[in-house]
C-alpha cells in the first residue's frame, strides 16, 4: 500500500499491529482521526500512554490495577474465604461481569506447557500456595480453560496445596445454559451425564 | 441399498484432470499405465471419507502443481438419502468439508460418516515394517467406528508431547507433583485407548484366519499378538516405575504408543519366515478383516479402495480373489489394474455390476 504522506504511513504501521486489525482497517482508523478535533485524538493518545505508564500489577493477585492492590484486593466487603484461580486478566473481567462472584481472584499469567516453555515457575504458583497459606481462605476455585493444560495445571496446584487442607472446586462442565441438546457436541454431552447433578441441588443453587 | 458414491467430480487434485465420473455400486475398475493416476483416483475417493490423503498427509502437495486449490465433490447415496459431500482446500483458504452444504465444525466429526478401507501395495510395510504403520493401521479403523477413541487418542498424544517436552527440558530433579499429573491423564485416556484396541484385534482375529485360509489356499496357521505395555500390569504403576529411566532418558519409555501386532506363522514370526506371497495374502486377509470389523461395528458396509493388489497374481486367483471379496463384502469397490484384458475377461466370468474406467495422464478415455 503506497501512501503520500510518510506520517500516515506511519500510524497505520502502528496500527495495523493491533490483533485483528490489517492495513485496510488501519487505513480507515487514521483517515477518521484525522477528520476529528485535535484535543479530541490528543486524549485518544494521552489516554493511551497513561494507561501504559501508570498501569501496574497488584502485588496481591496480579490483576491490573491503578495501584499497588487492585480494586478487588482492597475492597474489604469481598469474601477473603473465596479465592478464584484464572489463566488471565481476561478471566477476572468475564468472572466480574457475572457479578456472582464476591471472593477474591489469584491471576496465574497461563498454564504450565513445556512446549511453550512455560513451568510452573513461571506462573504465580508459589505466589497461590503462599496466599493460601497466610491468608484466610476456605475454598479454592480453579477457574482455568477446560483443557488438557488445564488440567495439568490443576491437578499440580491442587497437589501443592494438598497440605493446606482447603477445599479446591473447578468450574462445572457441561451443557451451556439456554442451548439445545442436539447441538451440543458428543464429548460434552458424555462429560455432564458423567457428572450429573442431583436435582435438589440444582433448584436450590440456581 | 448399501452405502455407495455415485459421482465424483475432481478439480485440480494432484495429476487429475478436471472431470466428472459416474460410478457403479458394485466395482468400479480403473485400468491403466502407471502414473496415469489410478490411485490417485483411489486416494480422492479417501479424501472425501477420511478427509485426508492416504498417501500424503500435507495437502500442498495434493494441489496440481501450477494451481492454488483442489476441490472434491461426491455424491454418496445410503438407503433414500443422498449425501452431496465437499473437500476443497486453497492455499489462501483455510480446508473444509461439507455435506449437504453443511460444513463440519471439526474433521473428526465427518470421519466414519462413510467408512473407508483401503488396500495398497506400500501396506506391505504392515508386515515387514515398523510397529507405527500398525498402530497407524488399527487407529484407522477404529477412528470411523468410535469418535470417544479418536479424542481419546488426540488427548493422549497431546498429554504426551508435553510430558516429553518437560523431560527433554529438565534441567535438575522431575517434579513429581508435575510428572504425577501427566501420568494421571496418559492413564485417563489411556485405559479407553487399550480396551478399543483390545476389542478390535480380539473382534478381526476370526475373520483373519478364516480369509487367509480361503486366500491363501495353503493350510499354514496364522495368528497376531496384541503386544501392548499395558498387558503387564496397571498402567499407573507402569509408568511410576519406570519415571526413573524416563527422566534420563527424557522420553516417555512405556506406554501405548509403543503397541504392536505381532504377526505369526507357524509359530514364526511373518516378515521372516513368510514368503512374498504368503506376506501379501496375510496383508489382503488383515485388510478384509478390517472391513468386516467396520461392518460389524458402524453398521454399514465400507467402501474398499483395492490398489494393484491384483500385481503378481495369475488369473485364477485374481479371479477367486474378486468372488471372495464379492462374497464377504458386498459394499461398493473401486479398484486399479495395470491390466485391462484381464479385469475385462474377469468380469465377464464374475456376474457383478461393475464398470470399467480407462485412466490416461489423469483422465478417463
Amino acid at each position: 500500500m503506497n501512501f503520500p504522506s510518510k506520517l500516515i504511513e506511519d500510524a497505520v504501521n502502528e496500527f495495523s499491529r493491533l490483533p485483528g486489525v490489517g492495513k485496510k482497517t488501519a487505513l480507515r482508523f487514521v483517515l477518521h482521526l484525522l477528520k476529528k478535533e485535535q484535543s479530541d485524538v490528543l486524549q485518544l493518545s494521552d489516554a493511551i500512554k497513561r494507561m501504559r505508564e501508570e498501569i501496574q500489577y497488584c502485588k496481591i493477585c496480579f490483576n491490573i490495577s491503578d495501584g499497588e492492590k487492585c480494586s478487588v484486593c482492597s475492597n474489604s466487603r469481598r469474601d477473603e474465604r473465596l479465592l478464584c484461580v484464572v489463566e488471565s486478566i481476561k478471566d477476572v473481567i468475564n468472572i466480574e461481569n457475572t457479578n456472582q462472584y464476591n471472593g477474591r481472584y489469584h491471576v496465574l499469567g497461563g498454564v504450565i506447557s513445556p512446549i511453550e516453555g512455560i513451568g510452573p515457575e513461571q506462573l504465580h504458583i508459589d505466589q497461590l500456595i503462599d496466599r493460601v497459606k497466610n491468608e484466610n481462605v476456605e475454598e479454592v476455585i480453579m477457574a482455568l480453560n477446560p483443557t488438557m493444560d488445564g488440567d495439568t495445571t490443576i491437578f499440580f496446584i491442587s497437589r501443592k496445596l494438598a497440605e493446606s487442607k482447603v477445599r479446591i472446586s473447578t468450574l462445572a462442565r457441561g451443557v451451556a445454559f439456554g442451548g439445545d441438546l442436539s447441538y451440543v457436541d458428543e464429548f460434552t454431552l458424555a462429560r455432564s451425564l458423567q457428572t450429573r447433578r442431583p436435582f435438589e441441588s440444582y433448584l436450590s443453587k440456581q | 441399498m448399501a452405502l455407495y458414491l455415485h459421482k465424483l467430480s475432481i478439480l485440480n487434485y494432484k495429476n487429475l484432470q478436471p472431470q466428472e465420473l459416474e460410478f457403479s455400486e458394485g466395482f468400479n475398475c480403473f485400468t491403466g499405465k502407471n502414473g496415469s493416476g489410478k490411485t490417485n483416483l483411489l486416494d480422492a475417493v479417501y479424501m472425501l471419507g477420511l478427509t485426508r490423503s492416504y498417501f500424503n498427509h500435507s495437502d500442498a502437495d495434493n494441489v496440481q502443481h501450477h494451481e492454488d486449490f483442489y476441490r472434491l465433490c461426491g455424491t454418496f447415496h445410503e438407503a433414500e438419502n443422498q449425501y452431496v459431500t465437499e473437500v476443497a482446500y486453497g492455499k489462501k483458504q483455510r480446508k473444509f468439508v461439507r455435506v449437504n452444504d453443511e460444513k463440519a465444525k471439526k474433521f473428526s466429526d465427518h470421519i466414519g460418516r462413510f467408512p473407508i478401507l483401503i488396500i495398497t501395495p506400500d501396506d506391505i510395510h504392515l508386515v515387514k515394517g515398523y510397529s507405527e504403520g500398525r498402530r497407524a493401521m488399527m487407529d484407522q479403523v477404529i477412528c470411523q467406528t468410535d469418535r470417544f477413541y479418536l479424542e481419546a487418542l488426540g488427548h493422549y498424544q497431546k498429554v504426551l508431547k508435553q510430558r516429553n517436552q518437560y523431560l527433554k527440558n529438565l534441567e535438575a530433579n522431575a517434579d513429581e507433583d508435575l510428572m504425577d499429573s501427566y501420568d494421571l491423564q496418559l492413564v485417563n485416556s489411556g485405559k479407553l485407548i487399550y480396551e478399543k484396541r483390545s476389542a478390535f484385534l480380539e473382534g478381526i482375529k476370526a475373520p483373519f484366519e478364516a480369509i487367509y485360509k480361503a486366500v491363501s489356499e495353503d493350510n499354514e496357521s496364522v495368528e497376531f499378538i496384541y503386544e501392548s505395555h499395558l498387558n503387564d500390569g496397571d498402567f499407573i504403576e507402569i509408568l511410576k516405575n519406570s519415571r526413573q529411566k524416563d527422566v534420563i532418558t527424557r522420553r516417555t519409555l512405556y506406554g501405548l504408543h509403543k503397541d504392536d501386532i505381532r504377526f505369526e506363522m507357524n509359530q514364526y514370526a511373518v516378515k521372516k519366515m513368510a514368503s512374498q506371497g504368503q506376506q501379501k495374502s496375510f496383508l489382503i486377509a488383515l485388510k478384509l478383516a478390517c472391513a468386516e470389523y467396520l461392518t460389524k461395528s458402524s453398521g454399514k458396509k465400507p467402501i474398499l479402495l483395492l490398489d494393484d493388489i491384483f500385481d503378481k497374481l495369475d488369473q485364477n486367483r485374481v479371479e477367486a480373489l474378486v468372488r471372495f471379496i464379492l462374497n464377504v463384502n458386498a459394499g461398493q469397490v473401486f479398484l486399479s489394474d495395470t491390466d485391462y484384458g484381464r479385469i475385462k475377461r474377469i468380469f465377464e466370468k464374475v456376474k457383478v455390476p461393475h464398470r470399467i474406467f480407462e485412466v490416461s495422464e489423469g483422465k478417463i478415455i
